[in-house]
């Protein structure tokens, strides 16, 4: 009990220790941003308009090297469960591990795609290169975007699709709206713990990250003149993240069964 | 973790692949390769299927050892 209360008693000055540091940190940025906040200026012109002129191809570029390398797992996984003997089960664990490859790169370009877009038609509209120019970048963006959509979808379906002629018992299909909702039905409960091991991970390392970009949002929105609306996206996040978290929660610990039910 | 198992050698007696294991007990493949490489200890309910699909008891397929009997 003693250990207890003194371990409590190091957490708690180490809390007021962190908080303290915290605080002079803030201070310090406060002063630099009241120093300095008005001289920040975005990039130069001519750098501007130089990513600019780029960007669609290092748009392209990004997209084409992704999708190759997903084609090549996928062959390669393809290859591997084509000349599987029927005995050797650590080839298809193999296969599964390496399945798993073009779903997380195809999920990067998609949430890369997002910003891509978005930051192409910002750019043209930075920068003065010409309506022919700007109209080209946007246009290429569009397109660039649509088909990173097709070669996505295209890559993790047949992912999925090895994956079920390994799994016969798994079911979804990524063209429909609850896709996850159907997956993880069909999953057992070894997977169901896996799914949920990784989906607390990802909260916790979201927590972090929001509370990291929650201070570049602030000293941005004094030192860049973002507005607040940055500060505002990073709340929403975390707000739904730690509310939903807490309602499932608070549901589990009510009913009795409610952690069998979700496996 | 220290549960041990020896799944892999009762499936071999039974002479069926991962796969035919997980529909015996109603269970995937992979549940069934990651009990057997000790990545996942299964639920009571699992166990007690996989151990009446074996004909043993729960006891003489997972077994429980201390750290300090490693």
């Amino acid at each position: 009990m003693k250990q207890t209360e003194k371990r409590e008693r190091r957490l708690i000055v180490r809390f007021i220790l962190i908080v303290l540091a915290c605080g002079v940190l803030g201070y310090f940025i406060g002063m630099l941003m009241t120093k300095y906040g008005g001289n920040i200026r975005p990039l130069p012109q001519s750098t501007l308009e130089s990513i600019t002129r780029m960007f669609p191809f290092l748009f392209a570029g990004y997209n084409l090297v992704l999708f190759a390398a997903c084609l090549m797992i996928n062959r390669k996984a393809k290859g591997l469960l084509t000349g599987w003997d029927g005995e050797e089960e650590i080839v298809l664990d193999t296969i599964e591990h390496l399945l798993n490859y073009p779903i997380l790169l195809g999920n990067i370009a998609l949430i890369l795609n997002l910003f891509a877009f978005p930051l192409s038609i910002q750019l043209a509209e930075w920068t003065d290169l010409g309506k022919k120019t700007e109209g080209f970048v946007v246009f290429a963006a569009l397109v660039i975007f649509l088909l990173g959509y097709v070669w996505i979808l295209a890559v993790q379906n047949a992912a999925l699709k090895m994956e079920k002629t390994m799994n016969p018992e798994k079911r979804g299909s990524l063209f429909e709206l609850n896709f996850q909702k159907t997956w993880e039905s069909s999953c057992d409960e070894g997977q169901k713990i896996m799914i949920y091991q990784a989906s607390h991970q990802a909260c916790k390392i979201t927590s972090i990250t929001c509370v990291i970009l929650w201070m570049a949002a602030l000293i941005a929105q004094f030192t860049l003149g973002t507005g607040i609306l940055p500060v505002l996206c990073v709340c929403v996040i975390f707000l739904v993240m730690n509310v939903s978290y807490m309602i499932t929660a608070m549901k589990l610990e009510a009913g009795a069964k409610g952690g069998q039910q979700l496996l | 973790m220290p549960l041990y198992n020896h799944l892999k050698e009762y499936r071999a007696k039974l002479g069926v692949n991962q796969q035919q294991m997980g529909a015996l007990v109603g269970t995937s493949r992979q549940t069934i390769s990651q009990i057997e490489r000790g990545d996942y200890s299964p639920s009571v309910t699992l166990a007690l299927k996989i151990a009446k699909v074996c004909g043993v008891h729960v006891e003489d397929i997972f077994e429980y050892v201390e750290d300090e009997e490693l």
